[in-house]
């Protein structure tokens, strides 16, 4: 199951790639900025840039060597951490009559602490409670090949833009606590995760609730459309059958931000 | 351009008028052979050079430390000149000591003396002199100089004197006098800051317990004074109280109250006793220790009890000691019963070390000391008696600006001042000269938390804090907090223990065990890439 989500992703890109025509920027040059057709006096669009905030919790529990455990529950509990992390895409090929396609790459970072639990009550109070906390930071990165289906905003003026991402997903993450990296029989709380990324998502583009900000913001920067986005990302870093037992700090999760092209 | 030969024909023409001219009418000098001058500092008759602290803790000054090790400061000093005339050192806090009033002729004294001097000096040509000026005589009379005016030999009690947490600036005057006492000449002066008070402990100390870690805060000073703060410990790390093992008991995982209480110090005939009680309704199990000491050999027995009614069994066992002669050993032992109320004990002697914790044969156990009461371990002698001198009355200086305009008015504090007097041995990264060499545990006086590692799990400790200001005095140490590190389980814990095997550090290639390496494969597929784009590159 592991292995075919990958295979997915390659046979996407490979059929965006024979439908696409060979420059991405075949723009219209004759309409009014901000409307259905405003690429007026536009200037040339090939990039993409994402800053993205999303409530997470990793799967580290879902692993099975962990036989129903809930090791991260236990110390972290079951709330969300905020995941910080942003994407750089190039819009490297335009698809007529559909939108962009190219590859893209994220990096974010999260943390997690509490405090840890003795493993006896302390005395006196008999509390659980410690005075040294339990974290665990995780570092995503991920590589994707992203479609973005813009021929809706750009040809019928409805300003929306779905989108779908799918690729590579890889982590660095380190567990601690107040003296350090943690170690637990010899073995040290640090390493990395792979597995693969896939998101879906929309963005709803700002231009039409300000078009003189819009193309002040184009002429002045460069930047083509800015985007108010929502997305469902699932990041699976279970090895991909390449890595066993690793930690499973991927994770569904809703992602929202801006994005702007340009 | 004008020729050399007038101004050597006057420098020597001068020279030869003021040596034979009237003892009166010549210039008498003292001067520092060189600027800045710094006078050498003595210690039992050891000279120690011009300073004796980091150069951030007021070097050149004196604090509390200099004080009451009865430190000397000497001035070598160049007098030129002089054909009779006397030399005395006064000090003061304010103005200057030229003239008689000052010196309490005439007038209330605003200086004090602290060198009687020379007197009938003859040195024409400059000569160096030496002048020593003890800490004690320097800072005793800055608030009441003496009327009418003496050289007071000072005593340890000078070092108390000072009203304020902030330095005490006083200016020493090296003056030439006739035979009235009236200045002629040049006089030599040269200001020193002295601090004989540290400044007052932190409040609202706080402390929380790890895994061999208590970490301890804070509410962070605001005074003028505070540079940093020292952390003072008892027993210090890597030490154990001497009677650790006496009063150890042992807890467990999902136990609020001991599974096993060990016995007390052992009779002299070497038999040690302890009773172990069960918490569950189900089986009760423990390990029961106790200490023996006396003998080589002897017997331990204790009473074991589950929490449901019907378990209740004897432990027994026989404790041996492991040599004769050894002063101390201690017995261990499971104990373990069940709802049907069996219960069984054995127990060995093993002549353990006197003074450590047990080790718990029971995984996820601890041993705590707790001693007769729960707070019967808190309270350290040492720590709660290290203070000097209590400067309830001590104020904060006025804030002031570069015209002496009050910024913000001083107040009086009742939270104490003094200066600790806390073994440096105590202390958290100090060293053996906490006092005298400047050591800090943690610099800013807006930190606000600590952490001490390293101690051992299930031993009281008992840590107090104390604020350092900038010239290296100690305050008095806070209120004492107590409290015994304990083993965590944090995620990383938790999940190992859960049978996760992720881990290993970043470099690792794979998981332990794991027959290939992600990262490897990751790798080869990524060079595979780029070679079938170079090959298309190629075709094209």
């Amino acid at each position: 199951m592991n292995a075919y989500r990958p295979a997915v992703a390659a046979a996407t890109f490979a059929l965006a790639l024979a439908l696409t025509a060979p420059v991405a920027t075949a723009q219209r040059r004759d309409a009014p900025f901000g409307s259905a057709s405003h690429m007026g006096r536009e200037s040339q669009q090939n990039f993409a840039a994402e800053i993205r905030f999303a409530p997470f919790s990793p799967d580290v529990d879902s692993d099975p060597a962990l036989h129903g455990q809930t090791p991260y529950q236990d110390a972290f509990g079951s709330a969300p951490r905020l995941m910080l992390s942003a994407e750089f895409d190039w819009q490297a090929l335009r698809i007529p009559h559909l939108g962009t396609i190219g590859p893209g790459a994220g990096a974010g970072y999260t943390s997690i602490s509490r405090p840890a639990l003795f493993e006896t009550p302390h005395q006196p109070g008999g509390t659980l409670v410690s005075g040294e906390d339990t974290t665990l930071e995780i570092f995503p990165f991920y590589g994707v090949a992203v479609l973005r289906a813009d021929a809706l905003w750009r040809e019928l003026g409805v300003p929306l833009v779905p989108y779908a991402k799918v690729g590579l997903g890889y982590a660095l993450w380190r567990a601690s606590n107040t003296l350090g990296t943690s170690n637990t029989g010899g073995v040290s709380g640090e390493g990395h995760s792979i597995g693969s990324h896939l998101a879906i998502g929309i963005g709803l583009n700002l231009n039409p609730f300000d078009e003189y900000a819009a193309k002040t913001f184009d002429d002045s920067l460069g930047v083509n459309n800015s985007y108010l986005f929502g997305e469902w990302t699932r990041e699976d870093l279970s090895g991909l059958g390449l890595q066993r037992n690793p930690l499973r700090v991927g994770g569904t999760s809703w992602t929202f931000g801006l994005a702007f092209e340009f | 351009m004008q020729h050399p030969a007038p101004r050597a024909l006057f420098g020597w023409t001068a020279l030869a008028l003021a040596i034979l001219a009237p003892g009166s009418a010549r210039a008498q000098t003292i001067a520092a052979a060189f600027q800045p001058y710094y006078p050498d500092r003595l210690l039992g008759g050891q000279n120690f050079g011009p300073s004796t602290r980091l150069v951030n803790l007021n070097p050149y000054g004196v604090n509390h430390d200099d004080c009451i090790r009865d430190m000397t400061l000497q001035y070598n000093l160049l007098l030129t000149g002089f054909s009779g005339q006397s030399v005395q050192v006064w000090a003061t806090r304010s103005g200057d000591c030229t003239s008689l009033a000052a010196r309490g002729s005439g007038g209330v004294p605003t200086c004090w003396l602290v060198n009687q001097g020379l007197t009938s000096v003859s040195s024409v040509m400059s000569t160096s002199s030496s002048f020593n000026v003890r800490v004690q005589d320097l800072v005793g009379p800055q608030n009441a100089p003496p009327n009418p005016v003496a050289l007071v030999a000072e005593g340890p009690s000078a070092c108390s004197t000072q009203s304020t947490f902030a330095a005490v600036p006083i200016t020493l005057w090296f003056l030439p006098l006739d035979a009235g006492l009236n200045v002629v000449g040049t006089p030599y002066s040269q200001q020193i800051n002295t601090d004989m008070v540290g400044p007052p402990s932190p409040t609202g100390v706080t402390k929380t317990a790890g895994d061999t870690l208590i970490k301890v805060t804070w509410i962070p000073n605001s005074d003028l004074d505070t540079v940093g703060y020292d952390v003072f410990i008892d027993p210090p790390p890597g030490l154990q109280p001497t009677d650790a093992a006496a009063d150890a008991q042992l807890y467990c995982p999902d136990s609020a109250t001991p599974v096993t209480a060990s016995g007390s110090s052992g009779s002299t005939s070497g038999t040690a006793a302890g009773a172990a009680s069960g918490v569950s309704t189900g089986s009760a199990s423990g390990s029961m220790a106790g200490a023996a000491s006396g003998s080589a050999s002897g017997s331990a027995s204790g009473a074991a009890s589950g929490a449901s009614g019907s378990a209740s069994g004897t432990a027994s066992g026989a404790a041996s000691g492991s040599a004769s002669g050894a002063p101390s050993g201690s017995a261990s032992g499971a104990a373990s019963g069940s709802t049907s109320g069996a219960a069984s004990a054995s127990a060995s002697g093993s002549g353990a070390t006197s003074g450590s914790v047990p080790t718990p044969t029971e995984a996820g156990c601890i041993y705590v000391n707790f001693g007769p009461g729960i707070t019967g371990k808190c309270g350290s002698a040492v720590l709660t008696g290290g203070t000097a001198l209590d400067a309830s009355t001590a104020t904060t200086p006025p804030v002031l600006d570069q015209d002496g305009n009050t910024i913000e008015g001083g107040s009086t504090t009742t939270t104490g001042g003094g200066v600790s007097t806390i073994p440096c041995a105590y202390g958290i990264g100090l060293g053996g000269n906490c006092y005298s060499g400047g050591d800090v545990t943690i610099t800013g006086e807006s930190s606000s938390s600590y952490t001490i590692p390293g101690l051992v799990n299930g031993v009281w400790y008992n840590v107090v804090l104390a604020s350092v200001d900038g010239s290296g005095n100690v305050g008095p140490p806070s209120p004492e907090v107590c409290d015994y590190p304990a083993p965590v389980s944090d995620f990383w814990k938790t999940y190992r223990t859960a049978g996760g095997q992720a881990g290993g550090g970043f470099c690792a290639l794979e998981t332990l065990g794991a027959p290939a390496g992600a990262s490897f494969a990751l790798g080869v597929a990524g060079a595979g890439l780029l070679a079938a784009v170079r090959r298309r590159r190629r075709g094209k």
